[in-house]
């Protein structure tokens, strides 16, 4: 056969196929739905979970980067020395000298009314003088403040200990969570595909007989399975994506016009959000094909 | 055309076979009836041919090739030579009679101007012209029958295997397939017919093998059906 040969009779082929996963698809139309519809769920909640922990982690890094230990100086303290050791500590992003004067003036402005702090300005300011000191990430927060407390001239630290604490263990514990919900509403979706497409090989069973015996190839009586699986992973897979769309679209918009506090600010940047939509593209098809050839090697026997 | 040689089918190991050294010659263009009492071996020898079985002794050659041997490809282009017609007429209810006999030249990849020739020819050939919208059950067993025939040689296969294609259908219906069948001979295939028809194997005067518990006893050319069974 020359090669304009195989190609028509592949087109025929596959135009049969398709014409196949059509009919089989109306044929249990329910089952391909419901099959559909919870690849459509568990993408919507995967991809949501993906969307938080982006998100979570800009925050986060936001949150971070604003972390900082304040180091409080005893009145005889060396500060020249002091800020050359603070200077060659490893994991600092930054830091700042704030001295009793301008920590009394931050003071008051935090309380929104300096003029209550004015009897304590002087010789009766009880503030002592403080390095602020910005770490590059708050795991290493904790072991920067141990490090300065030791310095001679350091009264004591201070830093938000428990926010640090528990922004790495939340962070840790929402993304096993979100991995191991979404893992499960996978291997429920697969296993869901696969029993619509057990469901279509039955009802063919004498048709892939006949086939069969009139000697289509076995991958003539699979292909149409395997489309129709794929058809279902892309359709739950499409819903999906617009739910999320315009959810996060809607979600985007509410930040960024009444976010409460600086630091939470969505994800917009298209790079990462087209990479998390991709991967769910592929990962509604990879559900539908696996599915299928689940079914198909467990119950079409050819 | 067709060789078997020393040919044995065991389907249980243990149980007695079902096809026993069996040694057949087959030329192409003959009409052929194989007879014997019910469990004799017929169907078994048809599926030998269509390799549908597998032997479990002996060798069985189409035009010179070693079918035991065949691997998916050669099994494949062996399937679609043949053309098998069956007793429950084995139509896909959900299509029309056109669908069903297209299905044959689809499995091929058949681009769709050849299958729109060809499928009506064949319908024409079975005396079925205009019924091709019709589904399975809007016709008659002998109608149903001449459609699973159509579908059996619209590929213009070299042989025809039918087994007891006349069981399901009254007797006077019988013989216009018979008559079916003997056009499609002279038309130059090859017609192999289980059957249990007597009285058309005996007016027939063709070429008659009688099996018996999975043996050849009897092979004639202008036979008649053994009236001991
Ligand atoms: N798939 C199978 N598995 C096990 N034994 C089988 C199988 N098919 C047939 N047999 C046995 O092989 C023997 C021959 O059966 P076969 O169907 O070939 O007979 P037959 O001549 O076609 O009979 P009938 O006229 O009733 O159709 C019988 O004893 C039958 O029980
Ligand atoms: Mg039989």
């Amino acid at each position: 056969m020359n090669s304009k040969g195989v190609i028509t009779m592949l087109i025929n082929y596959l135009n049969y196929c398709f014409r196949q996963a059509v009919i089989s698809v109306s044929r249990n139309r329910w089952l391909a739905l419901v099959s559909a519809g919870m690849i459509a769920v568990s993408l919507s909640i995967l991809g949501g979970f993906l969307l938080m922990a982006v998100n979570t982690n800009q925050v986060m890094q936001n949150i971070q980067s604003n972390l900082e230990v304040a180091v409080f100086l005893d009145d005889a303290a060396d500060i020249p020395v002091l800020e050359k050791k603070i200077e060659q500590l490893d994991g600092i992003s930054s830091y700042r000298f704030v001295d009793k004067h301008h920590g009394l003036q931050e003071f008051g402005r935090s309380l929104g009314d300096e003029a209550l702090l004015e009897e304590l300005t002087g010789e009766r300011n009880p503030l002592p003088d403080l390095f602020r000191v910005r770490g590059v990430e708050a795991g290493l927060i904790p072991a920067l403040a141990d490090q300065i407390e030791q310095f001679p001239g350091v009264e004591s630290v201070d830093y938000g200990r428990e926010l640090a604490q528990s922004i790495t263990r939340i962070s840790g514990w929402l993304n096993s969570f979100s991995i191991g919900i979404s893992i499960l509403l996978a291997v429920g979706a697969i296993f869901l595909v696969g029993t619509a497409i057990r469901l279509s090989v039955a009802i063919r069973q004498e048709e892939i007989g006949i086939m069969k015996h009139l000697g289509a190839s076995n991958w003539f009586i699979r292909l149409p399975f395997l489309l129709e699986g794929l058809a279902i992973g892309c359709t739950g897979t499409l819903v999906a994506l617009a739910t999320l769309g315009l959810g996060y679209y809607q979600f985007a918009v509410f930040l960024l016009q009444k976010s409460p506090v600086f630091f939470l600010q969505p994800v917009t940047a298209p790079a990462k959000l087209v990479l998390i939509f991709l991967s769910l593209l592929l990962l509604g098809i990879m559900m539908g094909g696996l599915g299928s050839i689940f079914s198909i090697r467990r119950f079409l026997k050819v | 055309m067709i060789n078997m040689v020393s040919v044995s089918k065991v389907y249980k190991p243990g149980s007695a076979p079902a096809v026993s050294d069996v040694n057949l010659h087959i030329d192409q263009g003959e009409f052929i009836f194989l007879v014997g009492p019910s469990g004799a071996g017929k169907t078994t020898l048809i599926k030998l041919i269509s390799r549908e079985e597998m032997p479990t002794a002996g060798r069985i050659f189409f035009l010179d090739n070693d079918t035991t041997i065949y691997k998916e490809p050669e099994l494949l282009r062996h399937r679609r030579r043949m053309g098998l017609v069956f007793q429950d007429f084995r139509l896909l209810k959900s299509k029309t009679v056109y669908e069903n006999v297209a299905l044959a030249l689809e499995v091929t990849g058949r681009p769709p101007r050849e299958i729109k020739e060809r499928v009506p020819a064949a319908l024409a050939r079975v005396g079925l012209a205009g019924k091709e919208g019709s589904f399975p059950n809007e016709l008659s067993g002998g109608e149903q029958q001449r459609v699973g025939i159509a579908r059996a040689i619209v590929r213009e296969p070299l042989v025809i295997l039918a087994d007891e294609p006349t069981g399901n259908v009254d007797r006077e219906t019988a013989w216009g397939l018979m008559d079916l069948f003997e056009t499609i001979n002279q038309g130059g295939a090859t017609v192999i017919i289980a059957t249990h028809a007597w009285d058309l194997v005996d007016c027939l005067k063709k070429r008659v093998i009688t099996l018996e518990k999975g043996q050849v006893i009897g092979d004639e050319q202008q036979g008649s059906y053994n009236h001991a069974h």
